[in-house]
Protein backbone atom coordinates (compact mmCIF):
# COMPACT_ATOMS: atom_id res chain seq x y z
CA UNK A 1 0.00 0.00 0.00
CA UNK A 2 2.95 2.27 0.66
CA UNK A 3 4.08 1.93 -2.94
CA UNK A 4 0.51 2.61 -4.08
CA UNK A 5 0.41 5.79 -2.03
CA UNK A 6 3.78 6.90 -3.30
CA UNK A 7 2.73 6.35 -6.91
CA UNK A 8 -0.46 8.31 -6.35
CA UNK A 9 1.42 11.16 -4.71
CA UNK A 10 3.95 11.35 -7.52
CA UNK A 11 1.36 11.23 -10.28
CA UNK A 12 -1.12 13.63 -8.74
CA UNK A 13 1.19 15.88 -6.71
CA UNK A 14 -1.41 15.76 -3.95
CA UNK A 15 -2.28 13.58 -1.00
CA UNK A 16 -5.65 12.67 -2.47
CA UNK A 17 -5.54 8.92 -2.88
CA UNK A 18 -7.48 8.62 -6.09
CA UNK A 19 -6.45 8.75 -9.72
CA UNK A 20 -8.43 9.44 -12.85
CA UNK A 21 -8.03 8.04 -16.36
CA UNK A 22 -5.20 10.34 -17.41
CA UNK A 23 -3.10 9.67 -14.33
CA UNK A 24 -3.84 5.98 -14.59
CA UNK A 25 -2.49 5.90 -18.12
CA UNK A 26 0.76 7.51 -16.96
CA UNK A 27 1.08 5.04 -14.12
CA UNK A 28 0.37 2.14 -16.45
CA UNK A 29 3.21 3.04 -18.77
CA UNK A 30 5.56 3.87 -15.92
CA UNK A 31 4.92 0.52 -14.31
CA UNK A 32 5.68 -1.22 -17.58
CA UNK A 33 9.05 0.44 -17.75
CA UNK A 34 9.73 -0.29 -14.06
CA UNK A 35 8.89 -3.93 -14.69
CA UNK A 36 11.30 -3.99 -17.61
CA UNK A 37 14.05 -2.42 -15.53
CA UNK A 38 13.46 -4.84 -12.67
CA UNK A 39 13.65 -7.84 -14.93
CA UNK A 40 16.66 -6.50 -16.71
CA UNK A 41 18.65 -6.11 -13.53
CA UNK A 42 17.49 -9.19 -11.65
CA UNK A 43 20.33 -11.06 -13.30
CA UNK A 44 20.06 -14.22 -11.26
CA UNK A 45 16.25 -14.31 -11.65
CA UNK A 46 15.84 -14.52 -7.93
CA UNK A 47 12.73 -12.31 -8.02
CA UNK A 48 14.66 -9.86 -5.88
CA UNK A 49 17.24 -7.20 -6.49
CA UNK A 50 20.29 -7.28 -4.27
CA UNK A 51 22.74 -4.49 -3.53
CA UNK A 52 24.90 -5.06 -6.61
CA UNK A 53 21.93 -5.31 -8.94
CA UNK A 54 20.39 -2.22 -7.35
CA UNK A 55 23.53 -0.21 -7.94
CA UNK A 56 23.41 -1.11 -11.62
CA UNK A 57 19.70 -0.41 -11.89
CA UNK A 58 20.10 3.02 -10.32
CA UNK A 59 23.10 3.75 -12.53
CA UNK A 60 21.07 2.93 -15.60
CA UNK A 61 18.46 5.40 -14.38
CA UNK A 62 21.14 8.01 -14.07
CA UNK A 63 21.70 7.89 -10.32
CA UNK A 64 25.10 7.15 -8.95
CA UNK A 65 24.78 6.30 -5.29
CA UNK A 66 27.52 5.39 -2.88
CA UNK A 67 27.77 2.04 -1.06
CA UNK A 68 26.54 3.44 2.27
CA UNK A 69 23.44 4.79 0.59
CA UNK A 70 22.93 1.49 -1.25
CA UNK A 71 23.19 -0.49 1.97
CA UNK A 72 20.72 1.83 3.64
CA UNK A 73 18.27 1.51 0.75
CA UNK A 74 18.45 -2.27 0.71
CA UNK A 75 18.00 -2.53 4.46
CA UNK A 76 15.06 -0.12 4.45
CA UNK A 77 13.27 -1.78 1.56
CA UNK A 78 14.06 -5.40 2.33
CA UNK A 79 10.77 -6.96 3.41
CA UNK A 80 12.52 -9.62 5.41
CA UNK A 81 13.86 -6.94 7.72
CA UNK A 82 17.41 -7.18 6.51
CA UNK A 83 17.83 -10.94 6.26
CA UNK A 84 17.76 -11.45 2.54
CA UNK A 85 19.43 -8.13 1.79
CA UNK A 86 17.42 -7.84 -1.37
CA UNK A 87 14.37 -5.97 -2.58
CA UNK A 88 11.21 -7.33 -4.14
CA UNK A 89 9.44 -5.80 -7.11
CA UNK A 90 7.02 -3.45 -5.34
CA UNK A 91 9.62 -2.15 -2.95
CA UNK A 92 12.04 -1.84 -5.85
CA UNK A 93 9.65 0.59 -7.50
CA UNK A 94 9.31 2.51 -4.27
CA UNK A 95 13.05 2.53 -3.74
CA UNK A 96 13.74 3.88 -7.22
CA UNK A 97 10.96 6.43 -7.01
CA UNK A 98 12.27 7.61 -3.66
CA UNK A 99 15.83 7.97 -4.91
CA UNK A 100 14.59 9.69 -8.05
CA UNK A 101 12.26 11.99 -6.14
CA UNK A 102 14.74 12.99 -3.45
CA UNK A 103 17.55 13.46 -5.95
CA UNK A 104 15.43 15.69 -8.14
CA UNK A 105 14.40 17.79 -5.17
CA UNK A 106 18.03 18.06 -4.20
CA UNK A 107 19.02 19.11 -7.69
CA UNK A 108 16.39 21.84 -7.67
CA UNK A 109 18.38 23.40 -4.86
CA UNK A 110 21.77 22.66 -6.31
CA UNK A 111 21.56 24.91 -9.31
CA UNK A 112 25.30 25.00 -9.82
CA UNK A 113 25.66 21.21 -9.87
CA UNK A 114 28.23 21.56 -7.15
CA UNK A 115 27.04 18.52 -5.25
CA UNK A 116 25.88 20.69 -2.37
CA UNK A 117 22.49 22.26 -1.84
CA UNK A 118 21.21 24.72 0.68
CA UNK A 119 17.79 24.32 2.23
CA UNK A 120 15.84 26.52 4.58
CA UNK A 121 14.26 24.60 7.43
CA UNK A 122 10.87 25.05 5.82
CA UNK A 123 11.87 23.78 2.41
CA UNK A 124 13.83 20.91 3.95
CA UNK A 125 10.83 19.67 5.89
CA UNK A 126 8.40 20.23 3.03
CA UNK A 127 10.71 18.37 0.66
CA UNK A 128 11.39 15.38 2.86
CA UNK A 129 8.11 14.75 4.64
CA UNK A 130 6.10 13.68 1.56
CA UNK A 131 8.50 10.79 1.11
CA UNK A 132 7.80 9.43 4.57
CA UNK A 133 4.79 7.59 3.36
CA UNK A 134 2.11 6.53 5.77
CA UNK B 1 19.05 8.61 33.13
CA UNK B 2 20.13 11.67 31.29
CA UNK B 3 17.34 14.14 30.97
CA UNK B 4 14.88 12.41 33.27
CA UNK B 5 13.25 15.24 35.22
CA UNK B 6 15.19 15.17 38.46
CA UNK B 7 13.12 15.55 41.54
CA UNK B 8 10.05 16.93 39.84
CA UNK B 9 8.34 13.59 39.85
CA UNK B 10 6.04 12.52 37.12
CA UNK B 11 4.07 15.42 35.69
CA UNK B 12 0.41 14.77 36.39
CA UNK B 13 -1.99 15.71 33.67
CA UNK B 14 -2.80 19.39 33.77
CA UNK B 15 -0.09 20.43 36.17
CA UNK B 16 3.00 21.24 34.24
CA UNK B 17 6.12 21.25 36.37
CA UNK B 18 8.69 23.99 36.17
CA UNK B 19 10.01 23.51 32.74
CA UNK B 20 13.48 23.31 31.48
CA UNK B 21 14.14 23.97 27.83
CA UNK B 22 13.58 20.93 25.72
CA UNK B 23 16.97 19.72 24.85
CA UNK B 24 17.97 16.56 23.22
CA UNK B 25 21.39 18.08 23.44
CA UNK B 26 21.05 19.46 26.94
CA UNK B 27 22.41 16.40 28.68
CA UNK B 28 25.57 17.17 26.80
CA UNK B 29 25.83 20.60 28.29
CA UNK B 30 24.91 22.81 25.36
CA UNK B 31 21.33 24.06 25.54
CA UNK B 32 20.14 24.22 21.94
CA UNK B 33 17.81 27.04 20.98
CA UNK B 34 14.38 25.86 20.06
CA UNK B 35 14.17 25.88 16.33
CA UNK B 36 12.04 28.70 15.12
CA UNK B 37 10.24 30.84 17.68
CA UNK B 38 11.22 30.39 21.30
CA UNK B 39 8.88 28.00 23.06
CA UNK B 40 6.17 29.73 25.07
CA UNK B 41 6.32 29.07 28.79
CA UNK B 42 4.04 26.08 28.86
CA UNK B 43 6.28 24.64 31.51
CA UNK B 44 6.79 21.78 29.16
CA UNK B 45 7.67 18.51 30.79
CA UNK B 46 11.11 17.76 29.47
CA UNK B 47 10.72 14.44 27.78
CA UNK B 48 13.42 12.14 29.12
CA UNK B 49 14.42 11.28 25.65
CA UNK B 50 17.30 9.05 26.34
CA UNK B 51 18.59 8.95 22.80
CA UNK B 52 21.20 6.39 21.95
CA UNK B 53 22.63 6.33 25.44
CA UNK B 54 20.21 4.27 27.49
CA UNK B 55 20.81 3.97 31.18
CA UNK B 56 18.75 3.19 34.22
CA UNK B 57 17.12 6.08 36.08
CA UNK B 58 18.79 7.33 39.22
CA UNK B 59 17.78 5.34 42.24
CA UNK B 60 14.70 6.61 43.95
CA UNK B 61 12.93 7.90 40.89
CA UNK B 62 10.10 5.70 39.85
CA UNK B 63 7.62 5.90 37.03
CA UNK B 64 4.00 6.17 38.06
CA UNK B 65 2.32 3.02 39.17
CA UNK B 66 0.05 1.02 36.96
CA UNK B 67 -3.07 2.68 38.29
CA UNK B 68 -2.12 6.09 37.04
CA UNK B 69 -1.74 5.00 33.45
CA UNK B 70 -4.98 3.15 33.56
CA UNK B 71 -6.92 6.02 34.95
CA UNK B 72 -7.16 7.41 31.45
CA UNK B 73 -9.21 4.52 30.36
CA UNK B 74 -6.69 2.74 28.23
CA UNK B 75 -4.78 -0.17 29.62
CA UNK B 76 -1.99 0.85 27.32
CA UNK B 77 1.44 -0.25 28.23
CA UNK B 78 0.65 -2.48 31.16
CA UNK B 79 -1.87 -4.29 29.05
CA UNK B 80 -3.30 -7.50 30.12
CA UNK B 81 -0.69 -9.05 32.35
CA UNK B 82 -1.10 -9.70 36.05
CA UNK B 83 0.05 -6.92 38.41
CA UNK B 84 3.66 -6.61 37.47
CA UNK B 85 4.93 -6.05 40.98
CA UNK B 86 3.55 -9.39 42.08
CA UNK B 87 5.15 -11.33 39.32
CA UNK B 88 8.39 -9.44 39.71
CA UNK B 89 8.73 -10.48 43.30
CA UNK B 90 7.83 -14.06 42.60
CA UNK B 91 10.06 -14.61 39.64
CA UNK B 92 12.91 -12.18 39.46
CA UNK B 93 14.19 -11.78 35.97
CA UNK B 94 16.84 -14.41 35.49
CA UNK B 95 20.30 -13.03 35.05
CA UNK B 96 22.42 -15.97 34.21
CA UNK B 97 24.96 -13.91 32.32
CA UNK B 98 25.58 -11.01 34.60
CA UNK B 99 29.01 -12.33 35.44
CA UNK B 100 31.50 -14.67 33.94
CA UNK B 101 33.30 -14.77 30.64
CA UNK B 102 30.16 -14.56 28.57
CA UNK B 103 28.84 -11.30 29.97
CA UNK B 104 30.06 -9.21 27.09
CA UNK B 105 28.68 -11.54 24.47
CA UNK B 106 25.03 -11.76 25.43
CA UNK B 107 22.26 -9.18 25.50
CA UNK B 108 22.58 -6.64 28.23
CA UNK B 109 20.92 -7.25 31.55
CA UNK B 110 19.07 -4.88 33.80
CA UNK B 111 21.45 -2.87 35.92
CA UNK B 112 20.90 -3.15 39.65
CA UNK B 113 18.36 -0.65 40.89
CA UNK B 114 16.14 -0.85 37.83
CA UNK B 115 12.53 -0.34 38.76
CA UNK B 116 10.87 -3.74 39.14
CA UNK B 117 7.96 -2.48 37.05
CA UNK B 118 10.29 -2.09 34.10
CA UNK B 119 11.78 -5.52 34.61
CA UNK B 120 8.35 -7.06 34.93
CA UNK B 121 7.10 -5.34 31.80
CA UNK B 122 10.11 -6.61 29.94
CA UNK B 123 9.42 -10.10 31.16
CA UNK B 124 5.78 -9.90 30.20
CA UNK B 125 6.62 -8.58 26.78
CA UNK B 126 9.33 -11.14 26.08
CA UNK B 127 6.90 -13.90 25.30
CA UNK B 128 9.37 -16.36 23.90
CA UNK B 129 11.74 -15.81 26.80
CA UNK B 130 14.58 -15.09 24.45
CA UNK B 131 16.07 -12.37 26.62
CA UNK B 132 15.38 -9.71 24.03
CA UNK B 133 12.22 -8.23 22.67
CA UNK B 134 11.59 -8.34 18.96
CA UNK B 135 9.33 -6.02 17.03
CA UNK B 136 6.24 -8.22 17.23
CA UNK B 137 6.60 -8.65 20.96
CA UNK B 138 6.99 -4.94 21.47
CA UNK B 139 4.01 -4.21 19.28
CA UNK B 140 1.88 -6.63 21.29
CA UNK B 141 3.02 -5.15 24.56
CA UNK B 142 2.13 -1.66 23.39
CA UNK B 143 -1.21 -2.48 21.85
CA UNK B 144 -4.27 -2.29 23.98
CA UNK B 145 -7.60 -4.02 23.72
CA UNK B 146 -9.01 -1.40 21.42
CA UNK B 147 -6.04 -0.18 19.49
CA UNK B 148 -3.06 -1.72 17.82
CA UNK B 149 0.24 0.06 17.96
CA UNK B 150 1.62 0.53 14.49
CA UNK B 151 4.59 -1.58 13.47
CA UNK B 152 6.14 1.44 11.83
CA UNK B 153 6.35 3.25 15.15
CA UNK B 154 7.80 0.11 16.73
CA UNK B 155 10.50 0.00 14.06
CA UNK B 156 11.24 3.69 14.42
CA UNK B 157 11.60 3.34 18.17
CA UNK B 158 13.89 0.36 17.77
CA UNK B 159 15.99 2.19 15.20
CA UNK B 160 16.33 5.27 17.40
CA UNK B 161 17.21 3.33 20.53
CA UNK B 162 19.64 0.89 18.98
CA UNK B 163 21.01 3.01 16.12
CA UNK B 164 20.78 -0.12 13.98
CA UNK B 165 18.25 -1.84 11.81
CA UNK B 166 18.22 -4.92 14.02
CA UNK B 167 14.69 -5.21 15.25
CA UNK B 168 15.32 -6.43 18.76
CA UNK B 169 15.95 -4.63 21.99
CA UNK B 170 17.60 -5.79 25.17
CA UNK B 171 16.91 -4.80 28.76
CA UNK B 172 18.90 -1.59 28.72
CA UNK B 173 17.31 -0.27 25.57
CA UNK B 174 13.92 -1.41 26.78
CA UNK B 175 14.31 0.70 29.88
CA UNK B 176 14.94 3.78 27.77
CA UNK B 177 12.04 3.01 25.49
CA UNK B 178 9.82 2.50 28.51
CA UNK B 179 10.55 5.87 30.04
CA UNK B 180 10.38 7.66 26.73
CA UNK B 181 7.00 6.18 26.03
CA UNK B 182 5.76 7.33 29.40
CA UNK B 183 6.71 10.88 28.64
CA UNK B 184 5.22 10.67 25.16
CA UNK B 185 2.03 9.37 26.72
CA UNK B 186 1.99 12.34 29.08
CA UNK B 187 2.55 14.79 26.27
CA UNK B 188 -0.17 13.20 24.18
CA UNK B 189 -2.67 13.34 26.97
CA UNK B 190 -1.72 16.85 27.86
CA UNK B 191 -2.34 18.12 24.38
CA UNK B 192 -5.37 16.03 23.50
CA UNK B 193 -7.44 18.76 25.07
CA UNK B 194 -10.79 17.58 23.84
CA UNK B 195 -10.01 14.00 24.92
CA UNK B 196 -10.83 12.72 21.52
CA UNK B 197 -8.02 10.18 21.62
CA UNK B 198 -6.54 11.98 18.64
CA UNK B 199 -4.44 15.05 18.17
CA UNK B 200 -5.61 17.49 15.52
CA UNK B 201 -3.62 20.17 13.75
CA UNK B 202 -4.06 22.82 16.44
CA UNK B 203 -3.20 20.44 19.25
CA UNK B 204 -0.20 19.16 17.28
CA UNK B 205 1.10 22.66 16.82
CA UNK B 206 0.97 23.22 20.57
CA UNK B 207 2.54 19.85 21.32
CA UNK B 208 5.43 20.52 18.96
CA UNK B 209 5.84 24.04 20.35
CA UNK B 210 6.09 22.65 23.84
CA UNK B 211 8.83 20.35 22.59
CA UNK B 212 10.64 23.34 21.22
CA UNK B 213 9.71 22.96 17.57
CA UNK B 214 7.97 25.76 15.79
CA UNK B 215 6.57 24.48 12.53
CA UNK B 216 4.61 26.38 9.95
CA UNK B 217 1.00 25.60 9.03
CA UNK B 218 2.07 23.99 5.74
CA UNK B 219 4.33 21.58 7.55
CA UNK B 220 1.63 20.91 10.14
CA UNK B 221 -0.93 20.07 7.47
CA UNK B 222 1.54 17.77 5.79
CA UNK B 223 2.32 16.02 9.07
CA UNK B 224 -1.32 15.51 9.93
CA UNK B 225 -2.15 14.18 6.49
CA UNK B 226 0.82 11.81 6.53
CA UNK B 227 0.14 10.45 9.97
CA UNK B 228 -3.63 10.37 9.91
CA UNK B 229 -4.64 6.72 9.78
CA UNK B 230 -7.94 7.50 8.16
CA UNK B 231 -6.12 8.78 5.09
CA UNK B 232 -6.90 12.40 5.75
CA UNK B 233 -10.54 12.20 6.71
CA UNK B 234 -10.34 12.78 10.42
CA UNK B 235 -7.38 15.15 10.09
CA UNK B 236 -6.06 14.00 13.40
CA UNK B 237 -3.34 11.69 14.67
CA UNK B 238 -3.67 8.77 17.03
CA UNK B 239 -1.25 8.01 19.84
CA UNK B 240 1.18 5.69 18.07
CA UNK B 241 1.45 7.88 15.00
CA UNK B 242 1.76 10.91 17.24
CA UNK B 243 4.90 9.40 18.72
CA UNK B 244 6.21 8.69 15.24
CA UNK B 245 5.32 12.18 14.06
CA UNK B 246 7.11 13.86 16.96
CA UNK B 247 10.13 11.60 16.67
CA UNK B 248 10.34 12.32 12.96
CA UNK B 249 10.09 16.08 13.41
CA UNK B 250 12.60 15.93 16.21
CA UNK B 251 14.98 13.70 14.28
CA UNK B 252 14.86 15.65 11.04
CA UNK B 253 15.14 18.99 12.81
CA UNK B 254 18.16 17.87 14.75
CA UNK B 255 19.84 16.60 11.62
CA UNK B 256 19.08 19.92 9.98
CA UNK B 257 20.50 21.83 12.92
CA UNK B 258 23.71 19.83 12.71
CA UNK B 259 24.23 21.39 9.31
CA UNK B 260 23.01 24.83 10.27
CA UNK B 261 25.82 25.71 12.61
CA UNK B 262 25.20 29.44 12.42
CA UNK B 263 21.52 29.07 13.33
CA UNK B 264 20.68 30.99 10.22
CA UNK B 265 17.69 28.87 9.29
CA UNK B 266 19.47 27.51 6.24
CA UNK B 267 21.63 24.44 5.97
CA UNK B 268 23.82 23.11 3.24
CA UNK B 269 23.95 19.42 2.48
CA UNK B 270 26.07 17.44 0.09
CA UNK B 271 24.07 14.92 -1.91
CA UNK B 272 25.58 12.12 0.15
CA UNK B 273 24.77 13.64 3.51
CA UNK B 274 21.30 14.61 2.32
CA UNK B 275 20.44 11.05 1.33
CA UNK B 276 22.08 9.51 4.39
CA UNK B 277 20.20 11.93 6.63
CA UNK B 278 16.79 11.46 5.11
CA UNK B 279 16.66 7.78 4.20
CA UNK B 280 16.70 6.39 7.75
CA UNK B 281 13.44 8.17 8.37
CA UNK B 282 11.73 6.27 5.58
CA UNK B 283 10.56 3.56 7.84
CA UNK B 284 9.70 0.24 6.29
Amino acid sequence: MRTVHLLMYLFTSTNVRKIGPKEFASIFYSLQSWRAIFERFDHDRSGRIDTTELREALLSLGFSVSPPILDLLVSKFDKSGGKSKAIEYDNFIECCLTVKGLTEKFKEKDTKYSGSATFTYESFMLTVLPFLIA
Amino acid sequence: MAGYPPGSGYPPYGAPPAGQPYGYGSPYGAPPPSYGAPPPPYGAPPPPYGGPAPSAPPAGEKPPKEGKNQSYGQPGYYGHSAPPSASASQSPYPRPYSSGPFASLVPSVFPPGTDPNVVACFQAADRDGSGSIDDKELQQALSSYNQSFSMRTVHLLMYLFTSTNVRKIGPKEFTSVFYSLQSWRAIFERFDRDRSGKIDTTELREALLSLGFSVSPSILDLLVSKFDKSGGKSRAIEYDNFIECCLTVKGLTEKFKEKDTTYSGSATFTYESFMLTVLPFLIA
